[in-house]
């Protein structure tokens, strides 16, 4: 080739980028090559991406000026150590026919993706679908679960990726004296790297970040053989959590709710066995200390050898606390300054050490008040919100089925603790009321929907 | 310096005749001066050039040996006005910064310093922050060089012609009596590379041997008459002869090409990526041969009337290729030919943006359409992909465990609370409360200016504006730009100081309030001394992971009857440097056999409703979503990855908004206590007991 052969690593700060780029001057130093190499870090190193570039070239065929970036057509090898960042090669025109490009499917999620109200995340199968069609070739691997398993940080599996690629022209072995000189935790890079070139020569296993790990279907229920299969396989998920949430008594009523949805319409259905579930156990004081006292989540911290303990963080405002109590004695203790002042220690935030006998004891008192959650006051007002939500739905059925399917998705704007519960509430109880105006408007459905992808958002406000 | 140890850089500083330097530019430019025999050197850190003061911080005994001075200056225009040294005696001298924001700062000493003219040669080192990875407005540092007469090198991104340019850059300081600024890009900066060294220098002439024969020259004072003679000094001496010495030694390069009737000028730091767009465009080869002949411009300022005249005697066309606006080489292109009467024509901003970086992309557009006859259309810097929703943005953020994080929840929640704020933010670390998750912050008016920037909106009585400012804007002038100009107009408001410990964005050096023990700097000044120092009454100190006490000194300081200015100092050490400081002392600790207890934080997946509040009040990078494993929920839930530190920010978040019972920790006490053991042994015997009744063997 009458041109250096170019290498692009495109990189989070702080994933060891510059690592890489010193491996890889030491390798085509010891492989008699000639290696030419520029990053622009500056505040990238702060979690932002950034690049850095090399070129090779053999020593007998000139001294070529190097390019200090990348430039479209003339990209050899480029390095993606982020699903998203391999796809911004792919925009920033870095990625071509006459490139081979390795990427790690993992996700790295950017903050606005992480600070959406529901799901923000990017689609991660479109993500490579856009990389597969710009590069000549693509090796995807996750580079994180192959660093982590090595006990090791990403560098060392980009580095591994790069070897797989056999696209520049160095032994193995010199890579794995690279990381040798380097001289820091050089065992566990080197695991990494071995593992990452594992991985990357092997066909694609790692499944994409956001597909959910489909859980085993839970045996059918005799009480589901009712329902259509898809609302079943539903409420078949639900069933288990609503015993453990309170009894077996409550399953029924949980599907006399489901029924006449179900017997209306095959999404409406759907959508309504999982917003009732999901409803029907809202987290109170009662199920917070029933699920952090869940034997299998404290079992592998007390079964440590060595001293470790697990402190759990909560804070009660006087509303969980008179929540949780009988609604006459709930309802008196929110209007009393008495009650207020005498329970302002505990509304201050409360540090409980689940793993240590007096705070598993204390737990388990506040989860045995299962027994009388039906008298609770939390339980009356989530219940009347609940009834009301349906109704609501029921009644727009009758006349606007998208529109009720709508409201129905509406529902997950109810979800989380103190205020953030109370916002939800408030946005759902705002979109509830414009559906009932929109009962007859042809684009009532369209138009809950912007509206609930609005609350969804951030900052909407 | 600080936290961060260059030994083994300081040890290629050593280097002598004959030997081969490796590593990047910026570190070869830094031993280049030590070649060229400098007395002393001084400067300010920032990106691209934090690297040359980190480094000379951790060489002070090669400096010893060279009797060079080094200072970390206190800030750019520190910097400046220490090449004063070189306007009486023939000292050479170096300084640092980042530009143009740090001319800016220098930019009162700069043109006292060029009026006056200098003796010895003065070299100032600049990293031009422009295009990508920039983190400051966008403009050119050539138009200082113009309206100071400071010349302004701006070599090719080769390193040994960038070592050479370091020495010509002293010569011709000393030939033409006046200072040269020699700029670097933050690619060419970072560039790897090597070159033959030559054996370092010791200063001929000393702070010493001036103080021990002191010379004046009234001539050179800043002052009427001479100034009106210096400007005429300036065009009528300097000026000649500057260009005089790069036309005679060469400094610019005329590169042959076969084309007799095109002609490509262009910037020095810029031929590289014109070279690779050449070939990329098959108008020339990967090594540098091009069909175009090619003038390379490594001095920008001042131009060689000569040269540029011969290089477009004859052709049909030439193409400027030069960086940012305005377009001032053009210009001066078009004159020179004008006045020569020759009538090649210029292209340069017609073919290639006004505005933006040149990357080898833009170039070989432009280029393209200056050799094809084709009409030029935009570049197009991004291709669009084929995704419903557009691809995410990355910005930067703070680091997992900043300190600087609990202090913006904080504040965040407080405006909950209150209302709305006027926020100014300041540069630094703290600038990044602009960005989501935060997104507080109404103006950045340069470094250390929080305070003054909000000078004119003082509080009614009712609302009050908050400044930022961090502590390393706080040294470099806003004690007294911000609080003392706020103690003496007696504005109302708030501002607020984060004592991180290091100047933390420019890499975390040394700064006169740093809490550690440093040789050679007079450093744990505190900065509570100094604000009360100038006539600040109402000054409280917070520790940033105290959300509560946080919150409730803000909410103090922005309700009090107090009028006048408020200033709280918000503690907490740069999270950067302290795993840096602390790693290593535990892990010895640990091995040692003594006591080590590590914290980790994580999000129970069985709580989390994934409503991802607790991400919208922190932005940690480690606080992150995942799939959850609850077939009933679509949303993605909270998830504290490998990379939690355990500064326990989301906890204390989770507390403060009373966002829910998710956060958990887990403490892993090494080493433990005889007592502890014991406890924790029969603690385990009884919650396994109990664990196992409820069916869980543990």
């Amino acid at each position: 080739m009458n041109r250096p052969v170019t290498l692009t690593i495109a990189a989070l700060g702080g994933q060891g980028g510059g690592v890489v780029q010193e491996w890889m001057i030491d390798v085509a130093e010891a492989a008699g090559m000639r290696v030419q190499a520029t990053s622009v870090p500056g505040v990238a190193q702060r979690t932002g991406a950034t690049i850095y570039y090399l070129e090779f070239a053999a020593r007998d065929a000139g001294v070529p000026v190097m390019a200090l970036m990348p430039a479209s057509g003339a990209c050899d090898l480029v390095v993606a150590s982020e699903l998203v960042e391999a796809a911004r090669m792919v925009q920033r025109g870095f990625v071509g026919a006459e490139t081979t490009l390795v990427t790690s499917t993992h996700r790295a999620y950017t903050i606005d993706e992480k600070s959406h109200r529901a799901d923000g995340r990017a689609d991660s199968a479109a993500l490579l679908a856009v990389v597969e069609e710009a590069a000549g070739r693509v090796v995807p691997f996750d580079m994180e679960a192959v660093a982590a398993s090595a006990g090791s940080v990403i560098s060392a599996a980009i580095l591994g990726g790069i070897a797989a690629s056999e696209v520049l022209p160095f032994d193995v072995a010199l890579y794995e004296q690279a990381i040798e000189r380097g001289g820091k935790g050089v065992d566990a890079s080197l695991a990494a790297f071995r593992a990452a070139y594992a991985a990357a020569a092997a066909p694609r296993a790692a499944p994409l970040p956001e597909a959910v790990q489909a859980a085993d279907d839970a045996p059918v229920d005799t009480r589901l053989a009712s329902l259509p299969a898809p609302i079943a396989a539903v409420a078949a998920h639900a069933l288990p959590r609503l015993v453990s949430y309170q009894d077996e008594a409550y399953v029924d009523e949980y599907l006399a709710h489901l029924a006449p949805f179900a017997a209306k319409d095959l999404d409406l259905g759907r959508e309504m066995a999982r917003g009732i579930a999901l409803w029907m156990t809202f987290e109170d004081t009662i199920r917070v200390a029933e699920l952090k006292t869940a034997p299998e989540r404290l079992a592998p911290h007390v079964a440590e050898q060595r001293v470790v303990h697990v402190v759990e963080f909560m804070k009660p405002r006087l509303e969980e606390i008179a929540g949780s109590l009988p609604a006459g004695v709930g309802r008196w203790m929110l209007r009393s300054k008495l009650a207020a002042t005498c329970l302002k220690p505990m509304t201050t935030g409360l540090k409980i050490r689940s793993t240590s006998l007096w705070g598993y004891a204390l737990l388990r008192l506040m989860a045995s008040l299962r027994r009388v959650r039906r008298s609770t006051l939390r339980f009356e007002e989530e219940m009347a919100e609940m009834h009301a939500w349906m109704q609501l739905v029921a009644r727009l059925a009758e006349r606007n089925l998208p529109l009720a399917l709508a409201v129905a998705e509406s529902q997950q704007l109810v979800s989380g603790y103190g205020d953030t519960h109370a916002e939800g509430l408030a946005r759902y109880k705002a979109i509830a009321a414009r559906a009932e105006a929109l009962l007859d408007a042809e684009n009532g459905a369209e138009q809950v929907r912007g509206l609930l992808a609005d609350a969804l958002q951030a900052e909407a406000a | 310096m600080a936290e961060r140890s260059f030994v083994s850089q300081v040890q290629q500083l050593r280097l002598g005749g004959n030997e081969m330097f490796q590593g990047e530019n910026i570190l070869a430019v830094t031993k280049a001066l030590l070649e060229c025999g400098v007395s002393y050197i001084g400067g300010y850190q920032g990106a691209p050039v934090s690297h040359l003061m980190d480094v000379f911080a951790d060489a002070q005994p090669l400096l010893d040996e060279l009797g060079i001075r080094f200072e970390s200056s206190a800030s750019e225009a520190t910097a400046a006005a220490m090449l004063a040294a070189s306007i009486n005696y023939p000292m050479r001298g170096a300084v640092t910064w980042k530009s143009t924001v740090g001319t800016n700062v220098a930019s009162d000493a700069l043109s006292n310093l060029a009026s006056a003219g200098v003796k010895g040669g003065a070299l100032i080192i600049l990293g031009e922050d422009y295009g990508e990875g920039a983190s400051i407005m966008q403009e050119r540092t050539h138009a200082f060089a113009m309206k100071s007469q400071i010349w302004l090198l701006d070599p090719r991104p080769d390193q040994a012609h960038m070592v050479n340019m370091v020495r010509e850059g002293f010569e011709l300081s000393e030939a033409s009596n006046t200072p040269v600024m020699l700029m670097m890009r933050i690619r060419a900066c970072h560039m790897y590379g090597s070159y033959p060294t030559q054996d370092n220098v010791r200063a001929p002439f000393t702070a010493r041997d001036a103080l021990a024969s002191p010379e004046r020259d009234a001539s050179r004072i800043i002052l009427p008459p001479s100034t009106f003679q210096q400007e005429q000094i300036k065009i009528k001496e300097r000026w000649p002869k500057a260009v005089a010495y790069v036309r005679d030694n060469r400094l610019n390069e005329v590169l042959p090409g076969k084309r007799e009737d095109v002609g490509i000028i262009v910037q020095g730091g810029l031929y590289n990526a014109l070279s690779r767009a050449l070939a990329v465009q098959g108008a020339g080869d990967y090594f540098g041969n091009s069909d175009v002949p090619i003038y390379v411009l490594n001095v920008t300022y001042p131009l060689v009337p000569d040269e540029i005249e011969d290089f477009a005697r004859g052709k049909e066309r030439i193409l400027i290729v030069e960086e940012g606006q305005p377009e001032f080489i053009e210009q001066a292109v078009h004159q020179i030919l004008r006045k020569a009467d020759i009538d090649t024509r210029v292209q340069g901003k017609d073919v290639l943006p006004m505005a933006g970086e040149y990357t080898t992309g833009v170039i070989a557009h432009g280029v393209k359409g200056f050799l094809g006859a084709a009409p030029v259309q935009e570049f197009v810097p991004l291709k669009e992909l084929p995704l419903e929703q557009p691809l995410p943005v990355r910005p930067s953020g703070l680091c997992t465990g900043c300190p600087e994080r609990p202090l913006f929840a904080s504040m965040k929640l407080v405006e909950r609370e209150l209302g709305p704020q006027h926020v100014s933010a300041d540069i630094g670390c703290n600038s990044f409360a602009t960005l989501a998750p935060f997104n507080m912050g109404a103006s950045i008016m340069g470094y250390g200016l929080g305070g003054a920037s909000s000078a004119a909106l003082p509080g009614d009585g009712e609302r009050r504006a908050i400044s930022l400012m961090g502590d390393g804007g706080f040294w470099h002038n806003g004690l007294t730009s911000g609080i003392s100009n706020a103690a003496f107009n007696q504005t109302d408001g708030v501002t607020v100081i984060v004592d991180n410990g290091y100047a933390a964005a420019t890499g975390g050096q040394d700064i006169p309030s740093s809490r550690g023990e440093v040789a050679h700097r007079g450093v744990q000044q505190p900065i509570e001394r100094a604000v009360r120092g100038v006539g600040i009454d109402w000054v409280r100190r917070v520790h940033t992971y105290d959300m509560k006490r946080t919150m409730a000194v803000l909410r103090e300081a922005l309700t009090t009857r107090h009028v006048g200015p408020k200033v709280i100092i918000a503690e907490g050490e740069c999270q950067l440097n302290r795993q840096r400081r602390v790693r290593p002392l535990l892990a010895r600790d640990r091995a040692e056999g003594r006591r080590v207890v590590t914290e980790r934080f994580g999000v129970d997946e069985s709580t989390c409703t994934g409503d991802h509040s607790c991400i919208r009040l922190s932005g940690c990078p480690s606080l992150t979503i995942r799939p959850s494993s609850d077939p009933l929920r679509a949303k993605p839930v909270a998830h504290v990855d490998e990379s939690c530190v355990g500064c326990g920010v989301c906890g204390s978040v989770a507390h403060a908004a009373v966002l829910c019972p998710s956060f958990y920790r887990v403490t892993t006490v090494d080493n433990p206590h005889w007592w502890e053991r014991l406890l924790h042994r029969a603690n385990r015997a009884v919650m396994g007991w109990l664990l196992r009744r409820r069916g869980v063997v543990a």
